[in-house]
């Protein structure tokens, strides 16, 4: 595998990420986003397959898309779903 | 500059495009688990780019683990020439350690801030602090 | 014309990644020297498993986990009692709540449940088989412990936290394990600071009495002190996500569900 196609390829996750993380961003509701945020860490553990980094992408893959997203859904679940705006 | 190069510089500006709207998400949310995700975010990205750094473009790289138990000398130098940078990686899995650490504290304040305030959009935390 | 205004700030901001990535590019300064790596990168590849100069080897062939645990151990011996603290943090801040736990319910459908069954055991398997072969494979005690977070997570789900109470399961043999296990890590780093070596001395380097752990075990190859490392780590972290898990499942009196 040439270094070549593996850039193109992490070019391609690396804008998935991208898109992954404006809508996490933008979405009002947490549980989206936290979704959101757990497929942009999919793409992260891909990109790390790529840049022959296999130490990290177990790890990331037990973190990013394992705990993080329970944590937040547990704290999400402890208070309020969605985001409030302003005006309440 | 080569196609390769430019390929190059081009990842690392989509990563660092990522970690610019995480400090976006960071700085602008409201809401305070928003900014945790947001957060998050940023700090694998930094990761990410950290790696990406330590990465070989050269014709088939090898990942930093030697893969015999007996190595002849020769093998170990042709793996010491090809192998990718193990550092950036011993330092991200710290890094990851570190950020889980810190995340699951803050969630834990979030939580305890909401029981308190009832609300967990800074703004309005604030006018409760204030009064 | 928010989606204008939308698609505008993500161009300006590729704009702007893109301005930053040539400056840094062109900083750093890897324009001709896009094939090599860091000196120091190629001086640990060249002798973390060269059995040929032991002066400078780490007794493992795996890279990243010999620089986590020989070559800037001590970095990763705080950075375990950072996580320990964090979740310390945790415990103080929600032990002074008065929680409760649910007594009956939080059970799931049985599907999930007899899923549970088959898994929990598959996840124990994979973490032990990622932590203790972190000196060869990649993985080690972080990743270990991580990937055996979800092992209890997925009988807390399924099961409800009484199940576990009924089994006998005290949160402070999670915190006893945890203690023990950073305890014993820390003896092994001082291990070789009173044999008059170094601390978290790995394998003999030169002026240092402490001769090393043994890095072969008759036919049997053990990596000199990273296993014994990886394997506490495993210990403290997977007990962290534990504690972790539970304490989040406590319901505080006056939660509103």
């Amino acid at each position: 595998m040439s270094p070549e196609i593996a850039l193109l390829i992490m070019l391609y996750l690396g804008l998935v990420s991208l898109a992954a993380t404006v809508k996490a961003i933008m979405d009002r509701d947490l549980v989206k986003a936290i979704a959101y945020s757990a497929i942009q860490s999919i793409a992260y553990a891909i990109m790390y397959a790529l840049l022959l980094a296999p130490d990290i992408l177990i790890v990331y893959l037990a973190v990013g898309a394992g705990i993080y997203p329970v944590l937040m859904l547990y704290a999400v679940s402890k208070t309020r779903r969605y985001e409030e705006d302003g005006s309440e | 500059m080569t196609p390769t190069t430019t390929l190059y510089v081009l990842n690392l500006a989509v990563l660092l495009a990522v970690a610019l709207v995480g400090v976006y998400g960071v700085l602008a949310k409201k809401n305070i688990i928003k900014k945790i995700i947001a957060l998050t975010i940023l700090g694998d990205t930094v990761n990410t780019i950290a790696i990406y750094l330590g990465y070989r473009v050269k014709n088939n790289p090898l990942p930093p683990i030697l893969p015999y138990l007996h190595p002849t000398q020769q093998e170990i130098s042709v793996f010491a020439s090809r192998a990718v940078d193990p550092i950036p990686q011993a330092l991200v899995i710290t890094a990851i350690v570190i950020n889980l650490a810190v995340t699951a504290f803050l969630l834990f304040l979030a939580v305890k801030i909401y029981q308190h305030y009832g609300t967990l959009d800074y703004r309005r935390i604030l006018e409760k602090m204030r009064r | 014309m928010a989606l204008s205004k939308a698609l505008l700030s993500l161009v300006l901001m590729l704009v702007v990644a893109a301005l930053l990535s040539t400056v840094a590019y062109g900083v750093i300064g890897w324009k001709q020297v896009m094939g090599s790596i860091r000196g120091l990168g190629e001086f640990i590849l060249y002798h973390t498993y060269n059995i040929y100069d032991k002066t400078w080897w780490a007794g493992s062939p795996e890279a990243v986990t010999s620089i986590i645990w020989d070559y800037r151990g001590v970095d990763t011996v705080f950075e375990t009692i950072v996580l320990y603290a964090a979740i310390t943090g945790c415990l103080v801040l929600w032990s002074s709540l008065g929680g409760y736990w649910r007594k009956k319910g939080g059970r799931l459908t049985l599907v999930v449940r007899t899923a549970t069954k088959i898994l929990f055991a598959i996840i124990l398997i994979t973490s032990f088989n990622i932590a203790l072969h972190g000196y060869i494979t990649p993985g080690g005690g972080f990743a270990g412990g991580a990937t055996f977070a979800v092992a209890p997570l997925l009988l807390l789900a399924a099961y409800g936290i009484d199940y576990l109470r009924r089994r006998g399961y005290r949160i402070n043999r999670s915190k006893l394990i945890r203690s023990v296990a950073l305890l014993l890590l820390a003896l092994i780093v001082f291990i070789p600071f009173w044999m008059n070596g170094y601390l978290l001395e790995n394998q003999a380097k030169p002026y240092a009495g402490f001769p090393g752990y043994p890095v072969y075990l008759g036919p049997l190859y053990i990596g000199g002190s990273l296993i014994y490392l990886n394997v506490f780590e495993f210990l403290v972290v997977a007990m962290e996500f534990v504690i972790v898990f539970i304490v989040f499942t406590i319901i505080w009196v006056g939660e509103k569900k």
